[in-house]
């Protein structure tokens, strides 16, 4: 019988996608983010002492349980993505069980394309950590271009929910996430796009983050955290929220 | 009765009292008079037999009422037909309508003397609103609204002043909403009528912000109210429904939990107790009503009679209870059972299990008066006084031992239904939640599935704070407790239940 290795289940979350939602933590990624504030779900092997393995129709079980006060589910991570088939079976169940009008988002790194599960996903929450290719290595130790690619081919396909970035000290890197992502958006898939696309700009904390990135990573200012608010709404983001 | 030196002494009391303003003190002093009056017969001397005892409780009414707790008038005849009592035509613009409402307002009396229904704004309003913004711009409808709603904060100054909005939006309410955010007045409540169906999801929404913002407006279940009163009904005082053009003669509570704090056990309290607290209750109300009906003026000769923005027919006798949770935890703790309500199936189902008889014991009882409803009373959850201590509000669980947001939410619509005229939660959340509004709607709208007549919020940084039902500023209880005084009279009472009913360890949910 399928099963993932789940961390956590929320049963209310503002945080997770639009409107009231479940969320769904799997164990393990495939990036390395320095600022990660919960690296303990990053090996894939590793086993927090909350990790269950649960299989589909358990996890759909408990999601329901939340009804009628939750709009849908949302399955982060880790990086859900790595548990693919898990992910489907989850979101063709849920939707099977509480109807098609049951949203099923992923919160994503876009590293693997979501060609399978796209027609049982209602969108995706997309991080965009870095756009350079260096910075984003440095940052996660991946590669930058799938997410691009992935954040296109999402946007085309009206299936991308939100973008978030994390802002880090100078914000440079997230100025320049937020200008190339909507780029790429407007290229895939028009400027009428961006309106029903959400960005999210997620203030650095170092709560949670492993010391030996704690110096270096430095946390920005509000003033600068409000004039990115300004430059992702002037791209036509909406709605644009500052966390 | 106080024999006539205690009177004297109170009264004294009452003039010499510093932190009253003019209006309050003869307020205070109106009341102080009324007391000194007893109904005779026997109904009435059982109750006050009772009341000692701390079993009932006339809520401040006295022993005699002489005008109908809870007005809700027909406020559209004024825009129809104006109002010849005080000389006003029907409006033809917002000017006119604004001015007119706040002096129709100033004559309509309550149990408090101000009123607690103002209407429902937005219908009433609407056209006018539409036709200033077409000719003179939606900056000055809006300064008119914004005026109106002032001068009613100002001079209503009693927060159990309720309006009106929905379920369908309206340029007026979202004018409405968008003034209360930048007043951040306690006056008046607002009450969304709220249909998933027909309240469009974005107006629902920007509710949700202005209750998360100033605390107002809550969400009635339209629906439920629909099937209970009909299309005619209005949200007033607290969160109390009633039929528009009507509204209650009275309102007495039980104060279940004294009644079983004065039981042996859960039989000598189900099989004799509360009974005989039900039934000298039911006695009281009926000759109070007899009395204001046919021994007082007020059917026979106020101009909101005459003019039809009232009827007779249309009022009711409200049968108030107060601490089901303290009764149920008392009379299991007796049993020897640790069972708390809210957290145990066991204390809910005793707690179902008392409802039951309340309403069965209530059903049966007749009064003529109260032709709208079967010439029936109807129940109705009581929110509290100042005065009480350690009891809880209706059916509601006890702040301090809340239970996780869903089970909370599915307990109290296991007992909402019961109360047609009023009963409503509150749950204020972390300032998280104004990052996504939308979140909180769904919540909302699961609470109406589940069964929920009403619920409120506000968020943990409120200046404007629910308090049991009504709203009070937190800066204007800091004014008082500094012996200063304050406009409004409710902020004592307030004050004195922040004090008492711990209202600001409220628990904030956080999403």
């Amino acid at each position: 019988m399928l099963t993932a290795p789940v961390v956590k289940i929320i049963d209310s979350s503002a945080v997770d996608g639009p409107g009231n939602r479940s969320a769904v933590f799997l164990q393990g990624c495939n990036f390395n983010c320095e600022y990660c504030h919960n690296p303990e779900t990053i090996d894939p092997e590793g086993r927090p002492e909350s990790l269950r393995f649960l299989t589909v129709e358990q996890v759909v079980d408990r999601v329901g349980r939340s009804l009628p006060f939750i709009r849908g589910l949302t399955i982060s991570g880790g990086e859900c993505m790595l548990h693919e088939a898990f992910v489907y079976e989850v979101c063709l169940e849920a939707k099977r069980r509480y109807g098609q009008d049951f949203s099923c988002l992923l919160d994503s790194n876009g590293s693997i394309p979501y060609d399978r599960v796209l027609p049982v996903i209602d969108g995706v929450l997309l991080d965009v950590k870095a756009v350079d290719e260096s910075a984003h290595r440095a940052l996660t130790g991946a590669s930058a271009a799938p997410v691009m690619a992935q954040a296109a081919a999402l946007a085309k396909e009206g299936k991308l929910t939100e973008i978030r970035t994390v802002v880090l000290g100078n914000c440079d890197e997230a100025e320049k996430c937020i200008l190339r992502v909507a780029e790429r958006i407007v290229e895939a898939a028009g400027a009428d796009a961006l309106r029903n696309i959400s960005y999210r700009l997620i203030k650095y904390r170092p709560k949670g983050v492993r010391k030996e990135y704690l110096k270096t990573l430095k946390v920005p200012g509000d003033k600068e955290m409000v004039r990115l608010e300004r430059i992702a709404s002037d791209c036509g983001f909406s709605p644009v929220v500052i966390v | 009765m106080k024999e006539l030196q205690e009177q004297r002494r109170d009264i004294l009391a009452i003039i010499k009292d510093p932190t009253l303003t003019h209006e309050q003190t003869m307020m205070a002093l109106s009341s102080a008079g009324r007391d000194i009056l007893e109904l005779p017969g026997d109904a009435t001397r059982r109750f006050y037999e009772l009341k000692e005892k701390g079993w009932l409780c006339d809520l401040n009414e006295g022993r005699v009422t002489y005008v109908p707790r809870y007005i809700l008038p027909d406020y559209r005849i004024y825009m129809e037909k104006g109002c010849a009592f005080l000389r006003l035509d029907p409006p033809t613009d917002l000017y006119e309508a604004t001015m007119g409402l706040l002096a129709i307002y100033h004559h309509v009396p309550s149990v408090t003397h101000f009123p607690v229904y103002i209407g429902r704004l937005d219908q009433l309003l609407e056209p006018f609103v539409l036709k200033e913004i077409r000719e003179n711009g939606e900056e000055r409808a809006y300064t008119l609204i914004k005026g109106f709603l002032r001068h009613i904060d100002r001079t209503v100054t009693d927060s159990f002043c309720h309006a009106n909005i929905g379920p369908e939006a309206s340029l007026t309410a979202d004018l409405i909403l968008k003034a209360e955010r930048e007043l951040q007045d306690s006056t008046p409540n607002i009450t969304l009528l709220y249909d998933p169906d027909r309240t469009d999801e974005a107006f629902a929404i920007r509710c949700v912000q202005a209750a998360l913002d100033c605390a107002k407006p809550s969400f009635a279940n339209h629906r439920m109210f629909l099937s209970e009163l009909g299309e005619d009904y209005g949200i007033a005082s607290c969160y109390n429904g009633l039929p528009v053009a009507g509204g209650a003669f009275t309102l007495s509570r039980i104060i279940l939990a004294r009644v079983a704090y004065d039981s042996t056990d859960k039989e000598e309290f189900m099989r004799k107790n509360l009974p005989a607290a039900i039934d000298a209750m039911l006695a009281f109300m009926d000759e109070k009503i007899r009395f204001l009906v046919e021994d007082t003026p007020f059917f026979s000769t106020s101009f909101l009679v005459k003019e039809g923005w009232i009827r007779p027919d249309r009022f009711n006798g409200l049968f108030g209870m107060v601490g089901l949770a303290e009764a149920v935890n008392d009379l299991l703790e007796k049993e020897g059972t640790q069972a708390r309500f809210g957290s145990d199936d066991k204390a809910d189902a005793l707690g179902l299990e008392i409802m039951e008889l309340i309403y069965n014991r209530v059903q049966a009882h007749e009064n003529t008066y109260c032709p709208f409803y079967g010439n029936r009373f109807m129940l109705h959850a009581q929110v509290g006084i100042d005065s009480d201590t350690g009891i809880s509000p209706g059916t509601r669980i006890p702040i301090g031992e809340e239970i996780p947001l869903y089970e909370h939410l599915r307990h109290s619509g296991r007992f909402h239904k019961y109360f047609p005229s009023g009963t409503g939660d509150i749950f204020p959340f972390d300032v998280t939640a104004e990052k996504n509004p939308r979140a909180v709607l769904d919540i909302f709208k699961g609470a109406l599935d589940v069964g929920m007549r009403y619920i409120s919020t506000y968020t943990s940084d409120s200046d404007v704070i629910r308090i049991t039902g009504y709203l009070v500023k937190r800066s204007d209880i800091e004014a008082l407790k500094k012996e200063q005084q304050v406009v409004n009279d409710t902020v004592v009472l307030g004050m004195r239940s922040v004090e008492k009913s711990r209202v600001e360890e409220r628990k904030v949910r956080k999403l």
